[in-house]
């Protein structure tokens, strides 16, 4: 079973990185499923305004702030050590190192990762697949919705499984020594609490967006495009040249 | 001890001050910066009067005309005069309308001057800065400011990564698909005509 999937994995990086057009974020996005994208988009969509929105807003209700920020810490702790492998792979030990120390101190001195001892610990400074594909040359591919889960690209998606498969907490989780029960269903419910955190932390954003985008689907796409490439490429000081006009 | 403290404050001063003079285009982001917090501030000033410096130091410092032609991108060529002209007048109607609203809940937001890098390529500088805030993290935004006659203008601001001019263009460039030039410029109208009752799809508060 890990055998194929590791073949499929490689296919699929391997197939991305012929295909794709290197793409800055300044040009067009690659998006040749868009209708099959705005479909699932509309789903979400449907999906975040009757159920999850609504859940997020009572989430913050109720709980008080400190237990919130606990929450986003130890969601933020729990994903370091697959932080850790990506920044080995994308070559990067300085952040690798940082990331493993913050994980081992703030685990336990930090409770589980609820106070950040260490100091340091940042969503942005989180790394997976999808950003060492990114590091490693291999273009985004077409765009993708992804059911639930959001806006993605073909390399992201395959970043995603990856995360999934190689992340050491899940490993952990699965391995007999510990005789955890259902482990796959704890690790996916960890990682579907943790979006759901995000999602809640940005409902201010959302509703703006929505509200003053003309095609909101075009919008999220130019998004993300461009917060991938940020990500990836590290500075935005290759923004978009402004013409002079006059 | 008073002199020492005098000489403290100096020391600490004096680098931020020297960064902050070295680029003029870093001072005057910063001064915009503490114009647009006096303003939003002020509690005992009306509600009209604000909205009315805000748009007005908004239309002062922001290149709308450079903004409006890129963000209609490779449709600015298709487009006659008379579209070129109306579409530029709502254009700037709806930045006002929308980032009016934007800033209406302002709650003790801070603009820090971070330093600055030229844009390549061009006589542009990117001025960097973060919005500090109370009970979340700070938001890096960068400043795209452009040389025009004897001041500046911003004509792109590079929010986490993402230029809102960029991401305008590709919100634009979806509706002119569908429906054209002329499309666009009747969604701009409905829009600026009555921004409470925006179509906003399924997304109604």
């Amino acid at each position: 079973m890990m055998k194929t999937i590791k073949r499929l994995l490689t296919v699929a990086v391997l197939a991305t990185a012929l295909t794709a057009p290197a793409m800055a974020a300044s040009e067009e996005i690659w998006d040749p499923l868009e209708p099959v994208n705005r479909y699932v988009f509309a789903f979400n969509e449907g999906m975040d305004v009757v159920f999850i929105r609504p859940l997020a807003e009572i989430y913050r209700f109720i709980l008080p702030d400190f237990v919130l920020d606990r929450l986003e810490h130890a969601f933020i702790n729990i994903r370091e050590p697959l932080a850790t492998v990506n920044y080995v792979l994308q070559g990067d030990l300085d952040e690798a190192s940082d990331s493993l120390l913050r994980f081992v101190v703030n685990s336990t001195v930090g409770l589980a990762g609820m106070f950040d001892v260490m100091g340091g610990q940042s969503e942005d400074k989180l790394t997976g697949f999808g950003d060492t594909f990114g590091v490693w040359g291999v273009g985004s591919g077409p765009y993708l919705v992804l059911p639930l889960i959001g806006p993605s690209s073909l390399r992201d998606t395959v970043g995603l499984a990856a995360d999934y498969y190689a992340d050491p907490v899940g490993i952990a989780l699965r391995d007999d020594t510990f005789g955890v029960d259902h482990p796959d269903t704890i690790y996916t419910g960890i990682q579907l609490a943790r979006g759901f955190d995000a999602r809640s932390r940005l409902i201010k954003q959302v509703d703006d967006l929505r509200r003053n985008s003309l095609d909101f689907y075009a919008t999220v796409r130019s998004i993300y495009a461009q917060r991938r490439a940020a990500k990836i490429n590290g500075t935005s000081g290759d923004a978009p040249e402004i013409p002079d006009y006059n | 001890m008073k002199r020492l403290t005098a000489i403290l404050l100096v020391a600490l001063l004096l680098p931020v001050s020297a960064a902050l003079a070295a680029v003029p285009q870093e001072s005057y982001i910063d001064k915009l910066g503490k114009d647009v917090v006096v303003l939003l501030a002020d509690k005992e000033m009306a509600e009209a009067k604000r909205k009315a410096g805000f748009s007005k130091l908004l239309t002062q410092n922001f290149d709308l005309k450079t903004i409006g032609r890129f963000v209609l991108g490779r449709h600015w060529r298709d487009a006659s005069d008379a579209q070129r002209s109306e579409y530029q007048k709502l254009f700037e109607k709806m930045v006002v309308t929308v980032y009016t609203q934007r800033f209406s809940d302002y709650s003790g937001q801070q603009l820090v001057v971070t330093g600055s890098v030229p844009a390549e390529g061009s006589q542009d500088v990117f001025v960097k800065s973060q919005i500090r805030q109370e009970g979340g993290p700070p938001v890096a935004v960068e400043w795209r400011v452009r040389s025009v006659g004897k001041g500046f203008k911003i004509v792109d601001a590079v929010v986490e990564g993402v230029s809102m001019s960029v991401t305008q263009r590709s919100d634009f460039d979806a509706i002119v698909a569908q429906g054209g030039v002329d499309g666009l410029i009747a969604e701009l109208k409905n829009r600026t005509a009555n921004p409470a009752a925006a179509p906003d799809a399924i997304a109604k508060k």
